[in-house]
């Protein structure tokens, strides 16, 4: 009798309709997302071509290694003429928002554009760090110069295509600082290759010129990612 | 809630945008005119925090609009955005509700409901780049309801909008305008009259009329005339009175003017609207 009673009771009586029910469920509170969930939901919007390109480096490092060892060093000259090009992926993905339009929108989120920028710098950050250090140590065991030379030589074209490229899209719009990125990269990828070609990485005082190109490119690198992620006023007045 | 803006002034070198401009919004939907180059975008950036005052505060029941916290509470629709190429609607509701904290399984149900609202339910999953002009600007009005704002700011909501679409748009801003704050800039004037509870207009950086529809055209009552004159004649008017409106009928032009004085025998004093108003101040102006 029981068991059936709500059964027999709804079937007896027409329900009211819910009053207030939207209202109710506006008022309810939810949890919201926090920096480091909001961080992981954001390596889904990274492009994949980005992933692609790093996976490329670090597969071809690890290729050209086991099949041809004696080549390494080459091999090193060749990931420092390409790593400008992942530099100019990553900074186009960065700085994606104010490529396609999209900074005013993302400004005015909960997660504002330099949060969404910020995210953005660390997962690709944290990647590349992994590409550049996996590939300096894969290739660092079999050059007469080391793994720290390596990471030296690879890491040089990458901050300064990374500085120059960000530098671009702090004053151009559009696509077109995404162009203006890819012929830096080219530039900085073709004086690499020049560089290595004329043997001098193995003149003495090499090492301290490219430091100091490295240090450079940093300072570049760390003024204009400070600019991205809190310059405010680059919305133009009308 | 009370949304304070306290001599509020953006410099852009030596061109002032907005000129100590103080307003206290509480719930309501408040209507902003002005043509272009007023500073109603400055202003309107200024409101969502994404840009700085050079002078003055603008905070809301104490939180400064800098603050996470306040960007939590809105809701923001651009006068141009763009979208990431490779996004569906879909994909682009749930990128923004990310960005707004919105966990996905709530911001799934959200979508749904908002995209269907916007009538782009069976477009959910086609790409922005197919979509028409009134389409992602539809797209763009559910993105700013997606967190359910309680101060919401739309910058020429209803351009691109079809009639149809526009008039659904009126009724969906009437409605929530009763528990938030609803700042919108349009120069559909017509779409201002319909629903704003307090109409705001800017010149020149500066906020020179705010109250309610029968208070702003106060300034012109008793003062808008329509009569029917030879060519001649409407070319001397041309340049005696604020011309609202002209059009030729035979041999005689017939013209809408603004004038304290009735300007010819055969003039009628008519009623003024809103729009007389914005033409009678901004006629000259590019709008």
């Amino acid at each position: 009798m029981k068991r059936n009673i709500k059964k027999e009771i709804r079937t007896a009586f027409e329900p009211p309709e819910p009053k207030g029910k939207a209202d109710f469920l506006a008022a309810m509170s939810y949890p919201k997302l926090t920096y480091s969930e909001f961080l992981f939901s954001q390596i889904g919007y990274i492009r994949k071509r980005v992933w692609f390109v790093s996976a490329a480096v670090v597969f071809a490092a690890v290729r050209i290694v086991y099949a041809i060892p004696e080549e390494a060093k080459f091999l090193v000259w060749l990931i420092a003429a390409f790593v400008p090009f992942l530099a100019m992926l990553t900074t186009v993905e960065i700085s994606r928002s104010k490529i396609y339009g999209m900074s005013e929108i993302e400004a005015g989120c909960r997660f504002s554009l330099p949060q969404v920028t910020g995210a953005r710098m660390i997962i690709l950050g944290i990647c590349n760090f992994a590409v550049i250090i996996t590939v300096s140590i894969l290739l660092g065991n079999h050059v007469p110069f080391g793994v720290a030379r390596s990471a030296l030589y690879i890491f040089t074209p990458y901050i300064v295509a990374s500085g120059i490229s960000f530098m671009i899209f702090s004053k151009v719009k559009g696509q077109e600082a995404a162009y203006l990125s890819a012929a830096a990269a080219l530039v900085v990828s073709f004086a690499g290759i020049m560089v290595s070609s004329r043997g001098i990485y193995e003149k003495p005082l090499a090492n301290l010129y490219i430091i100091a190109v490295c240090l450079g490119g940093t300072l570049m690198a760390v003024a204009q990612t400070k600019k991205l992620l809190f310059g405010k006023d680059s919305y133009l007045w009308n | 809630m009370e949304l304070r803006i306290d001599r509020v002034t953006k410099k852009y070198d030596k061109k002032i945008a907005c000129d100590r401009i103080s307003l206290t919004l509480e719930k309501g939907v408040y209507g902003l005119l002005g043509a272009n180059g007023a500073g109603k975008t400055t202003l309107m950036r200024m409101i969502c925090g994404i840009l700085d005052p050079s002078s003055g505060s603008l905070s809301c029941d104490g939180i400064d609009v800098s603050q996470e916290e306040y960007r939590e509470l809105l809701g923001y629709l651009p006068q141009d955005f763009g979208y990431y190429p490779e996004f569906t609607a879909q994909d682009f509701m749930m990128y923004i509700a990310a960005l707004k904290g919105i966990p996905k399984s709530k911001a799934k149900v959200k979508t749904a409901e908002l995209l269907e609202m916007v009538s782009l339910k069976n477009e959910a999953k086609k790409k922005i780049k197919t979509f028409s002009g009134g389409m992602k600007q539809r797209l763009g009005i559910a993105q700013a309801l997606l967190n359910d704002p309680k101060i919401l700011v739309l910058d020429e909501p209803t351009a691109g909008l079809d009639p149809k679409e526009r008039i659904k748009f009126r009724n969906i801003i009437s409605r929530m305008g009763a528990d938030r704050i609803i700042l919108l800039s349009t120069h559909i004037v017509s779409d201002i009259e319909h629903i704003a509870n307090t109409i705001l207009i800017m010149k020149d950086g500066q906020m020179i009329h705010e109250g309610s529809l029968e208070d702003i055209i106060a300034v012109i009552r008793d003062k808008v005339w329509e009569c029917s004159v030879s060519c001649a004649e409407a070319d001397e008017y041309g340049e005696k009175y604020p011309i609202i409106n002209t059009r030729n009928e035979g041999d005689m032009v017939f013209l809408r003017l603004v004038s304290d004085e009735k300007p010819c025998e055969d003039a009628n004093n008519v009623e003024a609207t809103l729009e007389d108003l914005y033409l009678y101040y901004f006629s000259g102006e590019e709008t």
